[in-house]
């Protein structure tokens, strides 16, 4: 027998078949590499026999068994104690009743119907940059807030409830400006907003006025018209 | 010795017959004593592929488990052990795929629980746990389970859903594979 040939019947061998080990031993004897080969490879079954098989601790073996029996047990009875849980709940609501005790607060006696906002729209144009027109006439969006509040009861008037902070400025509608520029360079700062209330606090200039005066500031000139409709143009 | 279980367990798998069929009825008393019975078997196997107590009590209830709830849909004429020890490896090879750190499972509570006391066998057992847990995962489950001692090849090909071939080639692999690992322990 060659050596590679023993050494296929050493595994055979250590896998408990005795025809390999009785033709295996003649081998064996004469050759001391594959002795300690079959040594060795006899030690490692050995010892992974001697690591792996123990005796189970009874405490773990009876923890695992009651866990794995009430589990499958819980399985069982679980659309019982659904139901039980069910029937706990209702009878101590049904007790609470009984003795007077409201699950809810004694002191609200009644409900107000506050309506509630269901819907909150807010737009906001942003200033657009108009090209100057062949009038000389430059027109200005000033940026408008919209906002709608829709209430899903609309039984109760807004009025009784006390108005929220709004959380945006509400602009007046939509308004445009129109400032009236003269030939020479005027420059239009596009990306200014334009508020009301300091216009508003003034006296507003005639329409004849308005940038009509060659000698007046360009700060003068670009004052808003805020007595004029959508429809109307000032043309100089 | 080692047997082939499916062969000498006639008295006991008549037995397991009568438990099962009470318990698929709905008798709790037989489940119980169905789970009792083959427990230690279960936990074995467990622990042997996963080396560690608390990991191999996790899989033996798991295992219990699936079999308790898999009575009804077991078919009578089949060897119950031999279900029984396929539904115990697929949980510890569950198990085994959830830790975190992959294969390694040698904790000290094993080596010191092992009956071997001695710092040398602490020391060779915690090599072929080590060992064992760098082999692949066939071939460690194919090597444990035929260390253990009480299943043949073609039980252990049974457990394993492979053909015995597959099996004998993964022991012998792994087999080899560990001897080269440990050669500095079973040279001295």
């Amino acid at each position: 027998m060659r050596c590679d040939e023993a050494r296929e019947l050493m595994h055979e061998a250590l896998d408990g078949s005795a025809e390999a080990r009785e033709a295996l031993d003649g081998h064996l004897a004469d050759c001391a590499g594959c002795a300690a080969e079959f040594a060795a490879l006899q030690g490692a079954q050995q010892a992974v026999a001697a690591t792996v098989d123990r005796e189970p601790p009874e405490e773990r073996m009876e923890r695992a068994t009651v866990a794995a029996l009430a589990l499958v047990g819980e399985r069982r009875r679980s659309p019982w104690a659904a139901l039980a849980a069910a029937a706990a709940v209702l009878l101590a609501f049904g007790l609470g009743l009984c003795a007077g005790r409201s699950a809810w607060p004694r002191d609200v006696v009644r409900v107000e119907r506050v309506p509630q906002v269901v819907e909150r729209i807010v737009e906001r144009e942003v200033p657009v940059e108009v090209p100057v027109v062949r009038e000389r006439v430059v027109v200005r969006r000033v940026p408008v807030v919209r906002e709608r509040i829709v209430y899903r009861d609309r039984s109760v008037a807004p009025a009784q409830v006390a108005p929220a902070a709004p959380r945006e400025p509400v602009m007046p509608e939509m308004r445009e400006e129109r400032i009236v520029a003269r030939p020479m360079a005027i420059t239009v700062t596009q990306s200014e907003e334009v508020m009301p209330a300091p216009v508003a606090a003034e006296e507003p200039p005639a329409d004849d006025e308005v940038g009509a005066g060659p000698d007046a500031p360009e700060g003068e000139r670009l004052a808003l018209d805020t007595s004029a409709s959508e429809s109307e143009r000032i043309v100089q | 010795m080692r047997v082939n279980p499916t062969r000498d367990g006639g008295s006991m798998a008549d037995a397991d017959g009568q438990l099962i069929a009470r318990a698929r009825r709905g008798d709790g008393a037989a489940r119980e004593r169905l789970a009792r019975e083959h427990r230690r078997e279960v936990y074995r196997i467990a622990c042997a592929i996963l080396g560690d107590d608390d990991d191999a009590e996790d899989a033996t209830q798991e295992a219990l488990v699936r079999m308790l709830r898999g009575l009804r849909g077991f078919d009578q004429r089949r060897d119950f052990r031999a279900w029984l020890r396929r539904i115990a490896v697929n949980c510890a090879i569950d198990v085994l795929r959830r830790r975190p750190d992959g294969a390694e499972g040698l904790r000290e509570e094993t080596a010191a629980s092992n009956p071997a006391g001695d710092a040398q066998a602490h020391g060779l057992h915690r090599a072929v746990r080590c060992g064992l847990a760098r082999l692949p995962e066939r071939q460690r489950v194919a090597l444990s389970l035929f260390a253990l001692g009480e299943l043949d090849l073609r039980a252990t090909a049974e457990a394993m859903g492979c053909a015995e071939g597959t099996v004998k080639s993964h022991v012998h692999r792994g087999r080899a594979t560990l001897r080269e690992m440990l050669s500095d322990w079973l040279e001295d």
